[in-house]
C-alpha cells in the first residue's frame, strides 16, 4: 500500500477522498466560505468543492493573506477534511487553529517536501494516521 | 518547546481566560513552526476589524474577545475597518452591515488598542519601532516597512494572531524575529535605470511591484537605490512587493538598517540569485496594472493606498491647486484620521471639500461601497489598489503619478506621462 509520511502542523486522524489542486488557490477570495466551492477567477478546478475533502496543495501555495475564510469555512460546515500543504504555513494553521477555539472543530494540516507531495493522487480513498498519508 | 513560567501559567488560565485563549492559538502556532520558544513583544498592530471575506466568523471572533473582557498587554493600534467610524455621515450603504462593523471597530478599542484605523501605521507617533524591537504586525503592505526601514522584527502576522499575539504578549520565535530568517536571498539591481526614475513616486511602486514578482517570498536586497529616498516611496516599493509577491522584508543596501553592505545583508552568505532591473520589465507591468488606454474616459479617481501620509496629501494640495481645482470626476484621497485631523487644522481641509474631493479614512476605497458601482474606471496612483481593484470591486483601473491622477481628474479622461522625464 503506497503511503507518504508527512509532519503535522495540527495533527489529526482522517479518511477521505483527496483533492489535489491544480494551480496554487487563495484562502482569502478564492473560495466560497459558505459552500466550500472554489471561486477564484481563472483557476483549473473553479466550480470544484472543497468540502469535506483531504485538500492537496499539489502545485504550490498562493500568498494567502488571511484565513478567516478557512475558518469560516468550519463555522459554516463546508470545511475540507484535512490539508496537505508543500511547506509550514502559519497563515492555514491560524486559521484552522482558531476554527478549534472559536467551534472547537479544527482543520488537521500537513507538510510535505514539494516534490514529495506530488505523488498523491487525486480523487482516492486515503487514510491519514501518525502523520502517515496511505492510499490504495 | 519551553515556556517560561508566567507563559505557562498565561497557558493554564492563571493569568485570566483572554490570555489562556491568545495563548493557545499562539502555542499551537509555534509548535506548528518547530519553534524552540516564544518570543517577548513590545508592541502590536491588529487587522482584525476589516471583517470582508470572514462571514460570521470576523465578528464571532471579536464578540469571544469581548466576553472574555479581552485586553492587550502591549501598546497596540488598528488597521482599517469597514465603516468611517469617526464621522458615520460618510459611510454609504455597503457589503458589510453598519451596526456590526461599528461593533467591532469599537471591540478592538475597548481591548486598549488605539484607535488609529489606518493600514500605515508607521506613520502614526505610537509606532515608530526600533532597530532589532520584536512586534507582531498584521497588515501585508506595512510589515516590509516594519522589518525594513525600522529594522524592527515581525514576521507576517495576519487575522487572529495578531490580536491574540498583543493580548499575551509572545509570538512563536521563528519566521523573521529569528536573525537567519533575516537574510538577503536574491540580489536586485537598479543601477542600470534612469537617474531621473528616483525622484518619482510611480517608479517606486512598479519597481516594488516587479521585485514582488520576481522574489514571491524570499527576501531581496536591492542595489542602487537613492540614498535619500524618503519613507514614502519606501512604503510605496515595500506595499507594491508584498502585494504581488508576498514578501515580509527587503534591503536596499546603504539604506535600510540591516544592510549597510551588501555582504551584512547576505550575511557574508552567497545569493541565490542575482537579477538586473530593465526598462523593458517595468514597462511590463505598468500595462499589467493599466486597463484603460490613454485618452480613455475616466469615471473616478483615487488616492492612497496604503493611507498617504500628511506629505503627501499636501503634495497632491499642491497639484490641484496648480490646476485651480477644475476637476471633472469624483476624487477620492485615502488617509489616517491623525492625517485627516492635521489636514483640518491647517485649513486645507476646506479646499479639498470646495472641490468636492472625498477624504475616505478608517477604511479603504477599494472595500467599503465607497465607489458606487462595479466596473468603474478608475485612475489611481497606488500599484496596491491597481491590482486589489480589479479583483474586489470589478474596477477597470490604470496606475499613473500623482500629476497624471491630477490631470486625468483635471481632463475626466486618461492622462499618462509614466516614466517620461517631467517637462
Amino acid at each position: 500500500m503506497p503511503q507518504l509520511k508527512m509532519h503535522a502542523l495540527v495533527d489529526g486522524e482522517i479518511h477521505g477522498k483527496s483533492f489535489c489542486l491544480q494551480a496554487p488557490l487563495s484562502l482569502w477570495d478564492g473560495i466560497d466560505s459558505q459552500t466550500g466551492t472554489i471561486i477564484q477567477v481563472g483557476h483549473p478546478d473553479r466550480g470544484k468543492s472543497i468540502s469535506g475533502k483531504i485538500l492537496i496543495f499539489s502545485n504550490g501555495m498562493s500568498g494567502a493573506t488571511a484565513g478567516a475564510a478557512l475558518t469560516e469555512t468550519v463555522r459554516t460546515g463546508s470545511s475540507p477534511l484535512a490539508m496537505i500543504l508543500p511547506e509550514p504555513d502559519a497563515i492555514v494553521v491560524t486559521a484552522s487553529v482558531t476554527a478549534g477555539l472559536l467551534y472547537d472543530k479544527n482543520i488537521p494540516v500537513f507538510d510535505v517536501n514539494a516534490d514529495l507531495i506530488k505523488k498523491i493522487p487525486s480523487q482516492t480513498e486515503c487514510q491519514i494516521k501518525s502523520q502517515t498519508i496511505s492510499w490504495q | 518547546m519551553k515556556l517560561t513560567t508566567y507563559e505557562q501559567n498565561m497557558l493554564d488560565g492563571l493569568e485570566g481566560e483572554d490570555k489562556q485563549f491568545a495563548m493557545k492559538l499562539i502555542v499551537q502556532v509555534a509548535e506548528a513552526m518547530d519553534a524552540s520558544r516564544l518570543q517577548e513583544i513590545s508592541q502590536a498592530h491588529v487587522v482584525d476589524t476589516l471583517t470582508t471575506g470572514t462571514g460570521e466568523t470576523g465578528p464571532e471572533y471579536a464578540y469571544k474577545l469581548r466576553d472574555m473582557q479581552a485586553k492587550v498587554a502591549v501598546p497596540t493600534t488598528i488597521n482599517v475597518g469597514n465603516i468611517d467610524l469617526k464621522n458615520p455621515e460618510n459611510n454609504v450603504p455597503a457589503e458589510y452591515a453598519f451596526e456590526v462593523s461599528r461593533e467591532v471597530m469599537n471591540i478592538y478599542k475597548d481591548m486598549g488598542c488605539e484607535p488609529t484605523y489606518t493600514c500605515s501605521p508607521f506613520q502614526e507617533p505610537a509606532n515608530q519601532l526600533s532597530l532589532g524591537q520584536h512586534v507582531a504586525w498584521g497588515e501585508s503592505s506595512a510589515v516590509p516597512f516594519a522589518n525594513s526601514v525600522f529594522g524592527a522584527r515581525t514576521s507576517r502576522y495576519g487575522q487572529f494572531i495578531a490580536s491574540c499575539a498583543a493580548i499575551c504578549g509572545r509570538v512563536p520565535y521563528a519566521g523573521l524575529h529569528v536573525t537567519e530568517n533575516r537574510r538577503a536571498e536574491i540580489v536586485i539591481s537598479i543601477e542600470n535605470l534612469p537617474d531621473h526614475f528616483k525622484d518619482m513616486g510611480l517608479f517606486y511602486h512598479i519597481l516594488g511591484y516587479r521585485v514582488g514578482q520576481i522574489v514571491s517570498e524570499k527576501i531581496p536586497v536591492i542595489i542602487g537605490i537613492d540614498p535619500d529616498i524618503s519613507r514614502d516611496h519606501l512604503k510605496a516599493f515595500g506595499a507594491a512587493a508584498a502585494t504581488s509577491g508576498g514578501i515580509g522584508m527587503f534591503h536596499m543596501v546603504g539604506i535600510t538598517p540591516e544592510s549597510p553592505t551588501l555582504e551584512d545583508a547576505l550575511q557574508h552568505q552567497a545569493a541565490e540569485d542575482y537579477h538586473e532591473i530593465t526598462l523593458v520589465e517595468l514597462d511590463t507591468v505598468l500595462q499589467e496594472l493599466t486597463e484603460n488606454e490613454v485618452g480613455q474616459a475616466l469615471e473616478a479617481v483615487a488616492f492612497g493606498a496604503p493611507h498617504l501620509s500628511y506629505d503627501e496629501v499636501i503634495e497632491i494640495f499642491h497639484l490641484f491647486e496648480d490646476v485651480d481645482w477644475d476637476i471633472q470626476l469624483p476624487v477620492y484621497i485615502a488617509m489616517s484620521r491623525r492625517t485627516q485631523d492635521e489636514i483640518e487644522a491647517n485649513g486645507m481641509i476646506k479646499k479639498f471639500d470646495e472641490a468636492d474631493i472625498t477624504i475616505v479614512a478608517d477604511r479603504c476605497v477599494y472595500y467599503a461601497g465607497i465607489l458606487w458601482d462595479d466596473g468603474l474606471k478608475v485612475m489611481t496612483d497606488s500599484a496596491k489598489w491597481a491590482h486589489y481593484a480589479p479583483k474586489c470591486i470589478d474596477a477597470e483601473v490604470t496606475i499613473g503619478s500623482f500629476k497624471d491622477c491630477v490631470d486625468s481628474a483635471v481632463a475626466g479622461k486618461v492622462v499618462l506621462q509614466g516614466f517620461s522625464e517631467e517637462e
